[in-house]
């Protein structure tokens, strides 16, 4: 039993060390543009990398946009492909009754 | 034990939802569909009722809590049918509560404009009713007729329907009346990866770029190829595209495409919002950022139209699915030389200081940039801008009198030096070279040397790489060889093992525009890729990215430049 165990933890440490770890960052979206893959190709004011992001990121992608507002990116370091967007609202906007 | 107790729960749930369902209950029922009252009988192999109804029989079916319902229109097609009211032993079982205005006249034969609509409002529907009642070979043999007949007309409405979709030839009815017939380009051999997921998503595969009829446009001949993805689950709209010796012809739009073997409408965009131009559409949004020095508004428009990512997606797509015969490659051709004149068009250099403080600079129309501000060393500056010029003008150009110059000798030490800074993420090379040439800069000019950046702006990739760029920047110093011919040098180690010219460094990205490099101010234009080229312009040491707050501190700058080195060293593959 106690081998058992030990096995399934050691696939499982090996399955947490083979996973990729994530970027996070803080970022203005600039451009926006489908490609033939059917994915967005992110042009970002503060980095020089063309990113990707699947089109079910399109709500954020442009609510940021349109009002110009941060986003927090989620990214894979080596794809550079965008796993999670949120929307930072401004200051004003949080005080608007 | 309190797992079985659990397991026994769970089950007798099931047996007395399933006892408890209306068809083991009530093994008649009467339907009413529109005005008329059917009686059907449950058949348990089924799990369907059938109502006899003399000649026309009617299958009902409940399943999860709907009701759907399939029968012959006058014509004996098969239909779905919307059930108004079940009843049995006078008891109500269903009733339909929620009404939409019916016209009753059309229903339940609907008549459907062309086969795509016919195909998602009957076809699929029917075949959805029909899906898994294949094995009646147990059934007494009239309702085993009745059953079989429903599923063999659905097979075969189903079996016509891939047949239109899969014609060489149409015919093509277009907007000004013009009847032309296009026949449809060959296929390639497809790669089993193509194979594989054409099976797993049931989407096939096929080309859609027909070569057509010639198509008269104001007494002048053009060849005419048709974009049609002839499937009526598709969202890629259809297109007709005129061609002649001097490259893309008038725009003109398809009102109706029709199936010869069937002579079947399988698309009617008749009152298509783009047929009758009531939309803002892309193409109209990108015509406006067209500069009027390209040309007509007639061709402004028709640039934007071979600029719309969709269609462009498309010619990509086609190209791995179709041979690389006449149609496609005039029409890729044809594209290039349209999309030429925007590359060679003379624009106007714009920079803009905006409300946030930002420095941006920008393409745009010559003949509008003298209204928009005032003219500085070959750029149009805004009035916030101008303002400011004391501040950004080593930006804009920088300072042209070079008096600290070194030997090559000297820039190939700077080099290894550079490659050597631990600190500096070199084999992170998707992103950071903002800060890579910030950090380089900075410690270069400790040494008394004097740097300037050079970037690039455009669709820029690295071949044989996975890099692919929006910009990229690199620190220059200044060379004066024997002769005293002083040149601007690249210390760029995440591109190069040594120091290179900057044409060299130019060279090494490739570009996905249809020009090369131009040179412009700093901040280069942001439209660069959009006006199909890509640019190559020289700033002061000072700016950290393309476009930032003119306020922004050299220790901002600094702290940036060493977090995102930080945070990309982490991620260098080892």
């Amino acid at each position: 039993m106690k081998a058992a165990i030990l096995i399934l933890m050691l696939i499982m440490g090996s399955a947490i060390r083979a996973e990729e770890k994530s970027m996070e960052f803080k970022a203005h979206v600039v451009k926006m543009m489908m490609t033939k893959d059917k994915l967005f190709r992110l042009e970002l004011l503060e980095f020089a990398a063309a990113y990707h992001a699947e089109d079910k990121f399109e709500p954020c992608l442009q609510q940021a946009m349109k009002e110009k507002a941060e986003v927090i990116l989620k990214v894979s370091p080596t794809t550079l492909m965008v796993k999670e967007c949120t929307v930072i609202e401004k200051e004003k906007d949080k005080n608007k009754k | 034990m309190k797992i079985i107790s659990l397991l026994l729960f769970v089950l007798s749930f099931q047996l007395f939802a399933e006892s408890s369902s209306v068809q083991d209950v009530y093994k008649n029922i009467s339907v009413k569909i529109n005005s008329s009252t059917y009686n059907c009988e449950y058949h348990s192999s089924s799990s369907i009722y059938i109502c006899p109804n003399n000649n026309k029989p009617i299958l009902v079916k409940f399943s999860a809590g709907v009701i759907t319902a399939i029968g012959r229109d006058k014509n004996s097609k098969t239909q779905i049918l919307s059930v108004n009211e079940v009843e049995s032993r006078g008891k109500t079982l269903f009733k339909k509560t929620v009404w939409f205005p019916e016209n009753e006249d059309a229903s339940p034969e609907v008549k459907f404009a062309d086969v795509i609509s016919e195909a998602k409002g009957r076809i699929e529907p029917v075949k959805g009713f029909l899906k898994n009642l294949k094995s009646l070979f147990m059934f007494p043999s009239a309702n085993k007729n009745i059953i079989n007949s429903f599923i063999e007309d659905s097979e075969k409405e189903q079996g016509a329907f891939s047949k239109i979709y899969t014609e060489e030839n149409y015919s093509i009815e277009l907007e000004d009346g013009q009847k032309i017939n296009c026949k449809r380009g060959a296929p390639r051999t497809f790669t089993s990866q193509q194979k594989k997921q054409a099976e797993e998503t049931g989407y096939p595969l096929q080309c859609g770029i027909f070569k057509c009829d010639s198509v008269t446009v104001d007494g002048k001949s053009y060849d005419a190829t048709l974009m049609y993805e002839s499937n009526p689950y598709t969202a890629i709209p259809d297109s007709m595209h005129l061609t002649d010796k001097d490259g893309i012809g008038p725009i003109v739009r398809v009102k109706k495409i029709n199936s010869n073997q069937s002579s079947t409408t399988l698309v009617d965009n008749t009152n298509s919002i783009l047929l009758n131009n009531q939309s803002t559409n892309i193409t109209s949004y990108l015509a406006k950022a067209i500069p009027e020095s390209v040309g007509s508004e007639q061709d402004r428009r028709k640039i934007a139209a071979y600029k719309d990512p969709t269609l462009n997606m498309m010619l990509q797509y086609y190209s791995g699915i179709c041979t690389e015969d006449k149609p496609l490659q005039n029409l890729k051709e044809a594209r290039k030389k349209l999309v030429e004149k925007l590359a060679q068009a003379e624009l106007a250099e714009f920079i803009q200081i905006l409300g946030d403080g930002s420095l941006i600079g920008s393409f745009i129309d010559p003949n509008l940039a003298p209204d928009v501000g005032c003219y500085y060393q070959g750029v149009y500056l805004n009035a916030e801008a101008e303002k400011n010029l004391s501040r950004i003008k080593k930006n804009i150009h920088p300072d042209q009198h070079v008096d600290q110059t070194i030997s090559m000798a000297k820039a190939e030490e700077l080099f290894k030096k550079a490659a050597n800074m631990k600190d500096i993420a070199w084999k992170y090379t998707a992103d950071g070279c903002y800060a890579r040439a910030h950090l380089m800069a900075r410690r270069f000019e400790a040494d008394g040397v004097r740097v300037d950046k050079v970037w690039i702006k455009g669709d820029l990739y690295v071949p044989d790489s996975k890099i692919s760029w929006n910009f990229h920047v690199a620190p220059i110093v200044y060379v004066e060889d024997e002769k005293g011919t002083v040149k601007k040098i690249v210390i760029d180690p995440s591109l190069f093992n040594r120091p290179v010219t900057v044409e060299e460094w130019d060279a090494k990205m490739a570009k996905k525009t249809a020009r090369g490099s131009v040179v412009t101010s700093f901040p280069f234009p942001e439209n660069s890729a959009f006006m199909e080229r890509s640019t190559l312009s020289f700033s002061s040491s000072d700016p950290y990215l393309p476009r930032e707050n003119i306020n922004l501190t050299e220790e901002d700058k600094m702290l940036r430049a060493n977090q995102i080195m930080k945070l990309y060293k982490m991620q260098e593959p080892r």
